[in-house]
């Protein structure tokens, strides 16, 4: 990885705007190698309420050789940010296969034994990118909760902590977040 | 979806989870007000108990994306084993394909090389990648994509070459060509040759769709794919296990859903799929949802939708486009694929894997049949099937209205005609099915109709699509057109029944099919005769008399079941005694079925009834009975209905403990056989909330009698002729408990559903009036009571004549309400009246007599005429003794009168005796507060 790479933070706020350049395929092929990396520090020595989202960008930084983020209410905004990000690179990438698939591409060959076809979920990530959106305008804070638990990776715990209410609250709200969200992308 | 129904729905969400079953069920029924809410809570509560954790949320964000991403980064290899890689052609969870190139010796040779994704080479994965190899090397057929060889890439990866297929999906290929039916099905059939040769060597596909088929530039198909295919022989079956995401839902049979016994059957299923998309352009649950739980539970309940019901969905342009890919016009295409070719695609696509063909080669054979021209083993689903699995699908809350139709419906599909069924070709038999199922389809609730769906409104429904639907079939047309008529009868809606009816009968009467013609002129005088236009239904049977076939016994024996009725109506009980023995009497001679000759027992049985001998009724009813038990007979309709009867009868001989029994077991038959809320039911409850309230059990009956007025109105509504009848038997009930003012209450809402039901010159509705008018009487508002009772005579003789028996129950309350006034001499002229009537046509001896009797012997008795009251006393007496049940109340009451007149000519001892024993008998009534029994008791007294 070069060091003249443009710092994560910065990558990360533009991709969360829907910046198409920092929206592309090698942020989207480094952005999971880096959660990778920051599970498997999470794994080694777990520190209280980091969500992985956040580690992600710890082990950013130190890759992309930028100092530390100095203060601890700007984690919460980054882990934020970085949810967002993750929204829209995904939600590009089935824009993509799709496409793909309705310009006739050679119909594909093979089926997956355990997991969703490539193309069931694209369409539901889009469908899911839809209902998220409509989710906002009734349920505020499910949608914030399904940001950071979905998109951020972080747990319930850490969640409680950064919106600074009970866990059960953030329990009830993803439970509920998704349902509706679960019963949306079925019925499409 | 608004934002507002969303957060309802989520708000409901929410409090339903602290609940669980019946109170979930329960606390939804009373919050959610709107279908639409409860489907949306509904919805997200199963989302929520999602029980596998397997959607999109329960898994991270991260993990989608690498899926997604992966392949479009993946290197293309340069090489694999000998080929030459020249693209890659596609790639899913479990390996990528690549077009590759051998150019070795003096041939070229393009395969398709299939490698094991290397993120996938965890040992489970392997295994499969190397059964297809293994499965792929067993196949060796020309419509089966052939195995080449195999190894490992340069990176240790395995992977294996196969034939190369340049074509394309078999549906497009159809398309893009226009083939024609004819043509596709025998595309179909060298699929079919495929597929059942790999079952012959054991193994199941289980993933067959147009995309895993694909059709070359010679025509020649090739199955490509065996990537979740089953070895037969494998006992490891949790390798092979599909699980629910592998599957593509669109083809899968049901038992794939549910992780159920892969069987060839599953195989079967597909290509009936298929079919159905070669043959209409559509897959059979298209619309069925996206969810592989969604889909699975359509299969399971509805079925794939006919090809009529499947057309009705589709828009004109897009019809044209899909007719012209099969190079005709629409109708043409609906014409092609009805009958045969739906029934064969129909039967592959059932639900339950037994009731399939049993094999590809019992499919294709009757594809192959239909190309010859030859009758294929295929049948519809018969009526009865698919309307018991439309109650069932509907078996919760909302539509029992529907459910309780279909009985109607279908029962009457049945009664219209008992020779109907042969008639009835089986291939319109089809369509009327089509048509039937459509109403009930387009009626669903979750349509547009809301939940409460009556059966009124399912009816007009029918009526309203009739023309339209059936516009080119006038034949089918005059069957609905009867079909609806008569269920419209059943309804009590004769106005609306009529005009049908006559339209069926002016098609019958243009074509030379006179058998139908005499069913429709049949059906026309039944609903006359219905409408108490007596004269009418004879001139309409008449008609249907001169027209009915020699050789055909059994239209005659109907039409004479139909003349008995009308003669039973007008009271004539002699002509109906006699046109329904000589309609048994055709039945026996021919040798009828069971169920017909039953048919004619249980008339004259009733018939025998309504003369009062209940003896000889009786045994007819249990002959009846007993006919249908030897054929088997006795889990259905027809057998609870006269065994209702039987109790019906036994109540009148007050044999109450006796009727109860039958009565109960009727109640639980017609609760299995029609579930909880049919009309049915409700009036056998009527009957026992009857002997609950002969056997002082008050409380019971006044529940019996609620429940089935609760049934009667959310089935039938109010303005329904059961519904009528049941609030005039609560508003008798009330009375007889003296609480007349509650008695008036029901009285007045009988009446008012009557009227609603019938029209207001209809005899029913001048009976309630009547009634009314009595329950008046006994509240002591004589002014209303004698406007009622003249009114609700006016109406009786204005339907009946002055001649019917009905009007002499009317002559009888009036003169009851005179004789009250004080007007003797009219009420005197009334009573006799009233019974010149009854032993006009009723008999003298009919049980009515006894009351019309006992008041112009009151009335003579106060006014000292000793001589005639004493002599009607006895012949009133007399009658009672040989027609009711012993200590029947009625029979009390007259022999107190009798008591009272021989008191006042002195004769003490006897009257005492009289008067003690049959004080008793009211007693033991409840009655005993009756002022005859006071006034009785005041004449023996001031006889010594």
């Amino acid at each position: 990885m070069e060091s003249s790479a443009k710092p994560l933070t910065t990558l990360l706020a533009r991709a969360a705007e829907g910046d198409r350049d920092a929206n592309d395929d090698l942020f989207a092929s480094i952005y999971p190698t880096l959660r990778k990396l920051a599970r498997r520090q999470l794994g080694a020595h777990r520190r209280g309420t980091l969500c992985t989202t956040e580690l992600v960008n710890e082990a950013s930084l130190r890759l992309f050789g930028i100092d530390q983020l100095e203060k601890l209410e700007n984690r919460s905004h980054l882990v934020a940010t970085a949810a967002r990000a993750m929204r829209h690179v995904l939600v590009d990438h089935a824009r993509r296969k799709r496409s793909a698939k309705r310009g006739g591409e050679w119909q594909r060959l093979d089926i997956d034994e355990s997991e969703l076809s490539v193309e069931r979920l694209s369409e539901q990530v889009l469908a899911l990118d839809e209902a998220l959106t409509r989710l906002r305008d009734f349920d505020e804070r499910g949608h914030q909760v399904v940001e950071l638990k979905f998109f951020g990776g972080c747990t319930i715990d850490e969640i409680a902590e950064m919106l600074d209410v009970s866990d059960s609250t953030v329990k009830i709200a993803w439970r509920k977040a998704r349902a509706y969200l679960h019963s949306e992308i079925a019925s499409r | 979806m608004s934002a507002d129904l969303d957060r309802r729905a989520m708000e409901l969400f929410e409090q339903a989870l602290e609940l669980d079953g019946d109170a979930r069920e329960r606390w939804l029924d009373a919050s959610c007000e709107d279908p639409k809410l409860r489907r949306r809570v509904e919805t997200m509560l199963r989302a929520d108990s999602d029980a596998d954790a397997s959607g999109l949320l329960d898994r991270d964000a991260d993990d989608h994306l690498s899926r997604l991403s992966s392949g479009s980064r993946s290197r293309t290899p340069g090489r694999i084993g000998p080929y030459k890689v020249v693209e890659r052609l596609g790639q899913g969870g479990m390996a990528t394909v690549y077009r590759g190139d051998r150019a070795s010796g003096d041939f070229d040779q393009t395969v398709a090389l299939k490698v094991i994704r290397p993120s996938r080479r965890a040992e489970h994965w392997e295994a499969r990648f190397l059964t297809e190899r293994q499965i792929l090397a067993s196949l060796k057929h020309p419509n089966i994509a052939q195995l080449l060889d195999g190894g490992l890439t340069d990176d240790g990866d395995p992977y294996f070459a196969m034939e190369f297929v340049n074509g394309e999906p078999i549906t497009e290929y159809c398309d893009n060509n226009r083939l024609d039916v004819r043509s596709r099905i025998v595309i179909l059939l060298s699929v079919c040759d495929a597929v059942s040769y790999a079952h012959r060597k054991l193994v199941v596909h289980r993933d067959l769709k147009p995309n895993n088929i694909l059709v070359d530039d010679n025509e020649r198909t090739k199955l490509l794919d065996f990537g979740i295919a089953k070895l037969l022989t494998d006992e490891d079956t949790s390798r092979t296990k599909t699980t629910l995401r592998a599957l593509t839902p669109d083809y899968a049979a049901p038992e794939q859903f549910a992780g159920g016994d892969v069987t060839t059957a599953v195989d079967v299923y597909a290509l009936g799929g298929l079919l159905y998309e070669l043959l209409s352009g559509r897959r059979p649950f298209a619309d069925a949802g996206s969810s592989a739980l969604d889909i699975e539970r359509n299969i399971r309940e509805r079925g794939a939708p006919t090809f009529a019901r499947l057309g009705a969905a589709i828009p004109d342009q897009e019809r044209d486009a899909i007719a012209g890919n099969r190079d005709v016009g629409w109708r043409r295409l609906q014409r092609t694929i009805r009958g045969d070719l739906e029934n064969i695609a129909l039967k592959a696509l059932r639900a339950e894997p037994e009731r399939r063909y049993a094999s590809v080669e019992g499919f294709a054979a009757d594809l192959r049949r239909y190309l010859d021209g030859l009758p294929v083993h295929a049948r519809a689903d018969t009526v009865r099937y698919r309307m018991t699995k439309f109650a069932g699908r509907h078996s919760v809350g909302l539509p029992l209205s529907i459910v309780a139709v279909l009985g109607l419906v279908f029962s009457t599909g049945v009664a219209i005609r008992h020779a109907g069924e042969a008639r009835i070709e089986a291939a319109r038999a089809n369509e009327t099915r089509d048509f039937v199922t459509s109403l009930f389809e387009f009626a669903a609730p979750d349509k547009s109709l809301g939940d409460r769906l009556t059966a009124r409104q399912l009816l007009d429904l029918g009526a309203q699509r009739v023309d339209e639907e059936l516009a080119g079939q006038p034949q089918l047309r005059a069957e609905m057109l009867l079909l609806l008529a008569t269920t419209y009868g059943q309804l009590g809606l004769y106005d609306t029944a009529l005009p049908l009816a006559e339209r069926a009968s002016a098609f019958y009467e243009s074509t030379d099919d006179s058998a139908s013609y005499v069913d429709a002129l049949t059906a026309q005088a039944r609903l006359r005769r219905l409408n108490g236009e007596f004269a009418a239904a004879d001139r309409l049977l008449d008609e249907a008399e001169s027209l009915i076939a020699a050789a055909d016994a059994a239209g005659r024996s109907a039409l004479l079941i139909e003349r008995g009725e009308n003669f039973r109506e007008q009271a004539q009980f002699d002509a109906a005694a006699a046109a329904f023995e000589e309609a048994l009497a055709i039945d026996r001679q021919r040798d009828a079925p069971a169920p017909e000759i039953a048919r004619d027992l249980y008339r004259l049985g009733t018939l025998r009834f309504s003369a009062g001998d209940s003896e000889q009724a009786l045994d007819l009813l249990r002959d009846a009975s007993a006919r249908l038990a030897e054929a088997g007979a006795t889990h259905t309709t027809r057998y609870a209905s006269i065994q209702h009867d039987v109790g019906v009868m036994l109540i009148q001989r007050g044999e109450l403990d006796a009727a109860r029994t039958v009565l109960e077991e009727v109640r639980d038959a017609r609760t299995t056989l029609l579930g909880d809320a049919h009309p049915d039911l409700a009036t056998t409850l009527k009957e026992l909330a009857g002997i609950a309230r002969q056997q002082n059990a008050s409380e019971d009956a006044e529940r019996l009698y609620l429940a089935a007025l609760d049934i009667n109105e959310a089935m039938l509504g109010p303005s329904h002729p059961e519904t009528a009848n049941n609030l005039n038997s609560l508003a008798v009930f009330y009375r007889g408990l003296g609480d007349n003012e509650r008695a008036l209450e029901f009285g007045l809402r009988a009446l008012d559903g009557a009227t609603g039901a019938y029209g207001g010159s209809h005899p029913t509705v001048g009976l309630m009036t009547v009634n009314v008018g009595s329950m008046q009487r006994m509240l002591g508002d004589l002014d209303a009571a004698i406007a009622s009772v003249e009114k609700g005579l006016g109406i009786l003789v204005g339907a009946l004549g002055e001649e019917h028996h009905l009007a002499g129950v009317a002559y009888n309350a009036l003169a009851g309400v005179q004789h009250d006034i004080g007007d003797d001499a009219p009420a005197e002229a009334n009573y006799r009246r009233a019974l010149g009537i009854f032993e006009a046509t009723a008999g003298a001896n009919h049980p009515h007599t006894i009351s019309i009797i006992n008041g112009l012997a009151t009335l003579l008795l106060a006014r000292g005429e000793l001589d005639e009251a004493e002599a009607l006393f006895e012949r009133a007496a007399e009658t009672a003794t040989a027609v009711l049940p012993e200590n029947h109340p009625s029979t009390a009451i007259v022999q107190l009168g009798l008591a009272r007149t021989i008191a006042l000519r002195g004769d003490c001892a006897r009257a005492g005796n009289l008067a003690d024993r049959y004080g008793r008998v009211l007693e033991a009534a409840g009655q005993s507060d009756r002022p005859d029994v006071t006034e009785t008791r005041r004449a023996i007294a001031g006889c010594r």
